[in-house]
């Protein structure tokens, strides 16, 4: 089951877990972005990039910050720092660990996985979502199953194909 | 010998063992008897006993008195100042040395050239060289060799050289201003045979009584025994049990863990802790680390928390605030650690020595709460 970025931001939004960047420097950022990356991006990234993503619950976006006056604030490492597992930093985990959007599979809907700062996000270690629409709702609720002592594979409920994904299995899985 | 005491060198077999074995009584009887008797060879010259207890009064003479000492009483002083001599032998070393002489080379017109020896056979008439002539300050020193005894210091002449040297069995054994008569062969090798007797029936009482260091050395030789014995079963040519029970490394708990299965957190429970990590530091500072613009740094990483079973991987002190491209150091430094490993688990000395070094690198980036941060970028002028 595939969740367009929009739906999901609409939903986590009228949650109020979502938080946007005041200016709008999407199509700067795509175009910054793809010059980095050197490839084509997926849908589903630009369509993120466009919905101005700042936070999400306790998250932070790992989006670059431009400023018309210096530029861009941010190091190109915000982007490439995956780019050796062929993936994209969408999300840190506020530990260090990055969330990052598949880049291999070519589909519309490439998965996120979780990259440990420990292993110097060497790999994929797992699943955080069948894509990137799913992710963000699984994201958003991700802080709340921990302290309210939700059962195990909740994420089944939300984002039924998690474990599905190709390059890594589901935390639940996982080593 | 000349006082009356027992020459030891012509001892041998029992005589000399039980000489050797006398008891303390027996030696104050013997050194008693002595000095009687050399106190009657001095006064039966001049007649009746004037102090029939003097020889017990003065039971430490030979000991604490240089036996040349008074020597030159035959001199200056009279020889019927008796009490005088007994005062003055009845003086202690500190008062002695208030008549040390001028050791100062003095012009001297006549030496007596005499060597001067024990008392018995000094004690008596005055010298007939040395009539006239004060002796008072000779006390506790020999008398003058002759002017042409040997040779003068070339550095303050007139200074006999101290210097010893034996030119024959019919010549004399000189040193400074002492000769002597020296040895001939026979006297030598009789003398080197009374030793010889002497030391090999010192040695073979030894023997006989060496039974009696078993007490004393038993506990040195149970302790040597002990450690060979464990040295022998835990050694090398122990068997395989032996030398586990002897290997306390391996028996730490939190290897005895290690080595049984290596139970490293999952995922699950990283990302759990990490959860729990961000909630923890935002409640203890009442500020989100990123709303401090910061990420949770675990000092001791989670990757080998199960190393540590005692110790909660979110304790605060664990959990610091890092920007994030400060997070970078450690990051770095853990991942240069866990290749240096090549696979193996690290040791708890190794975490923690890595711990301390990589704490140094980070700390001076450590974001704390309520301290003012800058919003400029860190490789722009801004603090990390």
């Amino acid at each position: 089951m595939r969740v367009p970025v929009s739906e999901a931001t609409k939903q986590l939004e009228a949650r109020g877990l979502l938080k946007r960047e005041r200016h709008d420097h999407s199509e700067r950022i795509i175009e910054h972005v793809g010059h980095l990356l050197g490839r084509e991006l997926p849908p589903d990234l630009v369509s993120f990039y466009r919905e101005r993503i700042a936070r999400l619950g306790e998250f932070y976006s790992q989006t670059p910050e431009w400023n018309d006056r210096v530029g861009w604030r941010s190091p190109d490492s915000l982007v490439t720092q995956l780019l050796h597992a062929d993936a994209v930093p969408i999300f840190d985990d506020g530990c260090g660990n990055l969330y990052g959007l598949d880049l291999t599979s070519g589909a519309d809907a490439p998965a996120v996985y979780f990259f440990d700062h420990e292993r110097s996000y060497e790999k994929p270690e797992w699943a955080a979502g069948s894509s990137l629409g799913a992710f963000l709702l699984l994201l958003a609720d991700s802080d709340r199953s921990y302290a309210e002592h939700w059962p195990p594979r909740w994420e089944l409920t939300i984002d039924p194909d998690i474990e599905k994904c190709p390059r890594a299995p589901a935390i639940w899985n996982a080593g | 010998m000349p006082d009356g005491s027992i020459d030891v060198g012509s001892l041998e077999g029992d005589a000399l063992t039980r000489w050797y074995l006398r008891s303390p009584a027996d030696i104050e009887q013997e050194r008693q008897a002595a000095a009687a008797k050399r106190y009657q060879d001095f006064y039966g010259a001049f007649g009746p006993d004037p102090d029939p207890g003097f020889a017990r009064e003065m039971p430490s003479m030979d000991h604490d008195v240089d036996p040349g000492f008074a020597v030159s009483y035959g001199g200056a002083a009279s020889n019927s100042d008796l009490s005088t001599t007994a005062r003055s032998q009845d003086t202690s070393p500190l008062e002695v040395s208030g008549f040390e002489p001028d050791l100062t080379l003095q012009p001297v017109a006549q030496l007596d050239g005499q060597l001067i020896g024990p008392p018995t056979a000094r004690f008596g008439p005055p010298h007939p060289a040395s009539q006239g002539r004060p002796q008072a300050s000779a006390f506790g020193r020999a008398a003058r060799a002759p002017a042409t005894a040997g040779p003068t210091s070339a550095m303050q002449p007139g200074r006999q050289r101290m210097s010893a040297f034996r030119s024959g069995a019919d010549q004399a054994i000189a040193y400074g201003a002492l000769h002597a008569p020296a040895p001939s062969d026979q006297e030598l090798a009789e003398l080197r045979r009374q030793q010889a007797a002497f030391a090999n029936t010192a040695r073979q009482i030894d023997i006989h009584n060496s039974w009696a260091a078993v007490p004393a050395l038993a506990p040195a030789v149970v302790a040597l025994g002990l450690g060979a014995a464990g040295e022998w079963a835990t050694g090398e040519v122990a068997p395989a049990a032996g030398r586990v029970v002897a290997n306390f490394v391996d028996r730490e708990a939190w290897q005895r863990g290690a080595q049984k299965a290596v139970q490293a957190l999952s995922d699950a429970e990283k990302t759990a802790l990490r959860a729990a990590a961000r909630a923890r530091f935002a409640r203890a500072n009442g500020i989100s680390a990123s709303e401090m613009q910061a990420e949770v740094h675990h000092s001791d990483p989670l990757e080998w928390a199960h190393l540590k079973p005692d110790a909660d991987p979110n304790r605060l002190a664990n959990l610091w605030g890092l920007r994030k491209e400060a997070h970078g150091i450690p990051n770095r430094e853990w991942a240069a650690f866990s290749k240096s490993l090549e696979g193996r688990l690290p040791s708890q000395a190794e975490l923690m020595d890595a711990k301390l070094r990589i704490d140094r690198l980070v700390a001076p980036y450590i974001r704390r709460a309520g301290l003012p941060r800058s919003n400029r970028p860190p490789g722009k002028g801004g603090p990390l």
